[in-house]
């Protein structure tokens, strides 16, 4: 049973190669690159595809590794600990599923191989996470009109995956160049990722994915994966922010004594090292039953561990930087850097109660 | 919730039949009440599951038990509580037994399993004493080798059911030379022996739990000693080892579950409850695959790390959770007492639903469940220094 302890799930080859990637030649200071260093963010996204991360869970025949959701799993938790920034869950998890439910094998193929980066775009000005299409149009001319805010990886996307309602208002999943937007506006979030806003007035469609419930599927199905993904990215974070923090207890003398004399110190950290522990675990059972049962129990459990692994993150990114002390607020540390990211992953997608609704209403 | 594998999904049924056939209708209906039940109670329980070697499920054959592998064991402790059956927590069973399975000679084994597993003797366990709680190795309590027997002369307290058991594993400190956990030996010890006296403490919830357990010059045959003389320690930790997976008590939390569920339905929950409830039921999702992944190294053959203190930890915290929200639902209702009829019945006072009367007795007996068998403190220090390295 892979994946069933921590030991079985850190020999997993692929974990272990995503780990050595992010921890090696990714390292500290591209994760700090800037977004106009296109050549840079080429040169990466190039290593993806050579390593085969872009194609965890694409079939063989478009250039993947054939995985499912345990080694999407297992690559987020290397990329969590390592600070991987680049929009890997977009791109390759997401956008990936969705060209894969949709039958598009060429795409699919040129993704896995890097040769196209296309970003989902679901999310619209005032609907929060609403995974249903609000005021983007397809109209019967296949020509796009409305605007997408916030788009996960668009800032270096040359393709979208754009959600939009077509004839009497059924959901759409439409193909469309970037550079076909009226309006483009790129930028970073804090925790390292990029996203970009994007306005479409009559801009014609590479073409229309899915339709109807079919469109309505796919995206629910990448956005689950997506959200796994993230826990478990956030439970590899997890443990890097609890290593570190470990070693400053150890280490940092104050009064006298290093911090780790200190009972409540010790015992804060270990109820971080718990909660941490039963993300994990939940992390693992969503990702053995992803694919087990209905589009319900899939959306239940997922949404059971992303919520338990927001909530879980959301405790140990405050309490490791409040045990850093002031080097933990600052930019360049890097439990500064696990704190963001713990706290965008929260947010992305929906923050516990969100999950915990979306856990009980499935 | 989680899948079963063809052999754990015939075993369910297979409870599912037992547990429809033979779990008596009145017996039923007292614990889907919610009722603390009599040793009577339990002891006719625990005779019917030996019919098929479940009251001790983990235990070799040769003995009464039914050598489940854990998952089984865990199943059967799932369909119990699903079904409204008791849950067989006797110390005899869950820790003792065992214990005397280690340690015990073919003659001690002989005479003290068959009753334990049928149900005819029940233990209670004399470890805690006024100046030894969470540093058990602080005991005082002595035992003088005369010959061929012990004398044993101190004080117990906080043992369970001491009022309905009829023997005692007690620890006593036989050397005092021989630093904290040296000099410490077991003894089983007949509670019906000259010098033995039991005195109750209620719970804050007014139901006979606890006991102080008295020994002035008490006669002990060295027959009776458990393990070797000075050995005991390695006893004690034995008895609270092989059975701590199970302190997670991710059965006990799914009975909550279904409770809170009832009680949600009658008080017409609104969405904050619901949200609250649903956090509650995500952390036991979690909290039994955790348990199971231990299981699963228990028959990979692994030894248990220290990381399973991180369940006990969690259990009970969640156990006192789902309490304090079946509470809050029933409002009012849940607020009732009758220190009489908690004493005698083991019931609550009932102004509304039954259940809303039971929470109350629960929700204060359940905030032991944080300090008993290793305080919270006790697990966070285990896993700070054992597992974290601090």
């Amino acid at each position: 049973m892979n994946g069933m302890t921590a030991v079985a799930e850190a020999a997993s080859p692929i974990y272990e190669a995503a780990l050595r990637w992010v921890e090696g030649e990714f390292g500290a200071a591209r994760r700090a690159r800037c977004l106009a260093d296109e050549a840079k963010a080429a040169a990466i996204w190039a290593e993806l595809a050579a390593l085969g991360l872009l194609g965890v869970s694409a079939p063989e025949a478009a250039g993947g590794v054939e995985g499912g959701p345990e080694e999407i799993a297992a690559v987020a938790r290397a990329f969590g600990r390592g600070g991987m920034s680049e929009a890997w869950i977009p791109v390759a998890v997401a956008a990936a599923s969705i060209l894969s439910e949709c039958g598009e094998a060429a795409l699919l193929a040129d993704l896995v191989a890097g040769k196209t980066r296309p970003a989902p775009a679901w999310t619209e000005p005032g609907r929060g996470w609403a995974r249903t299409p609000g005021a983007a149009r397809l109209d019967a001319a296949g020509r796009l009109s409305g605007a997408k805010t916030v788009v996960w990886g668009g800032a270096l996307a040359d393709r979208l995956i754009v959600s939009a309602r077509g004839d009497g208002g059924a959901p759409a999943l439409v193909l469309v160049s970037a550079s076909a937007a009226a309006e483009v506006r790129r930028y970073r979030m804090w925790d390292g990722g990029d996203a970009a806003e994007f306005a479409f007035v009559a801009a014609p469609a590479e073409r229309v994915l899915a339709t109807g419930a079919a469109a309505a599927h796919a995206l629910d199905r990448a956005l689950d994966l997506a959200a796994l993904a993230m826990a478990s990215e956030a439970v590899g974070a997890m443990e890097r922010a609890i290593e570190l923090t470990r070693e400053h207890l150890k280490t940092r003398v104050q009064f006298g004594r290093p911090l780790s004399a200190n009972q409540a110190l010790r015992h804060r950290l270990t109820e971080c090292w718990c909660e941490k522990e039963l993300a994990r675990a939940l992390v693992q059972r969503a990702a053995r039953e992803f694919e087990t049962g209905g589009a319900a129990e899939r959306s239940r459990i997922v949404a059971a561990a992303k919520a338990m692994a927001g909530e879980a993150g959301r405790l140990v990114a405050n309490e490791t930087v409040q045990m850093h002390g002031a080097i933990g607020v600052t930019e360049e540390a890097e439990i500064a850097r696990l704190h963001r990211r713990l706290l965008a992953i929260d947010l992305t997608l929906g923050a516990a109660p969100a999950q915990l609704t979306r856990f009980r209403a499935a | 919730m989680r899948t079963d594998s063809e052999t754990e999904a015939a075993f369910r049924r297979d409870v599912r039949e037992f547990l429809a056939a033979r779990l008596p209708a009145a017996l039923k209906a007292r614990v889907a009440k919610g009722a603390y039940l009599s040793g009577a109670e339990m002891r006719g329980w625990i005779a019917l599951l030996a019919e098929r070697g479940w009251s001790a499920p983990s235990w070799p054959k040769d003995y009464g038990g039914a050598e489940l592998p854990p998952r089984l064991r865990a199943i059967l402790d799932e369909e119990s509580a699903l079904a409204d059956a008791p849950a067989t927590e006797g110390l005899g069973l869950s820790t003792i037994g065992p214990a005397i399975i280690a340690f015990g000679t073919e003659a001690q084994k002989a005479r003290f399993l068959p009753p334990i597993v049928s149900g005819r003797e029940v233990w209670c366990q004399g470890f805690s004493e006024p100046g030894a709680g969470s540093d058990l190795s602080a005991l005082r309590t002595r035992a003088r080798r005369d010959g061929g027997v012990w004398r044993v002369d101190g004080s117990k307290i906080w043992t369970s059911d001491a009022h309905n058991s009829d023997w005692i594993l007690c620890l006593a400190r036989s050397d005092t030379e021989a630093g904290r956990h040296g000099g410490i030996t077991a003894l089983l010890i007949d509670m019906k022996t000259p010098g033995v006296t039991v005195r109750p403490i209620r719970w804050m919830n007014g139901v006979h739990g606890f006991n102080e357990v008295f020994f002035d010059e008490v006669e002990v045959p060295d027959w009776n000693r458990l393990g070797d003389e000075g050995a005991g320690w390695a006893v004690a930790m034995h008895a609270l080892g092989p059975e701590r997976i199970f302190v997670s008590r991710v059965a006990e939390n799914k009975r909550l579950l279904k409770r809170l569920r009832a009680a949600m339905d009658w008080a017409g929950a609104d969405r904050d409850m619901l949200t609250r409830a649903a956090r509650l039921e995500v952390r036991l999702l979690a909290l039994e695959e955790r348990f199971l992944g231990f299981l699963h190294d228990i028959e990979a053959g692994r030894a248990v790390s220290d990381e399973v203190s991180m369940l006990k930890l969690t259990g009970s915290r969640l156990i006192q959770s789902f309490e304090a929200l079946i509470a809050e639902c029933y409002g009012p209702a849940a607020l009732p007492f009758d220190p009489a009829r908690a004493a005698e019945e083991g019931l609550g006072l009932e102004v509304g639903p039954p259940a809303a009367a039971m929470s109350a007795l629960r929700l204060l007996h359940h905030r032991g469940y944080t300090i008993a068998a290793g305080s919270s403190e006790v697990q966070l220090e285990v896993l700070s220094r054992r597992v974290l390295g601090l």
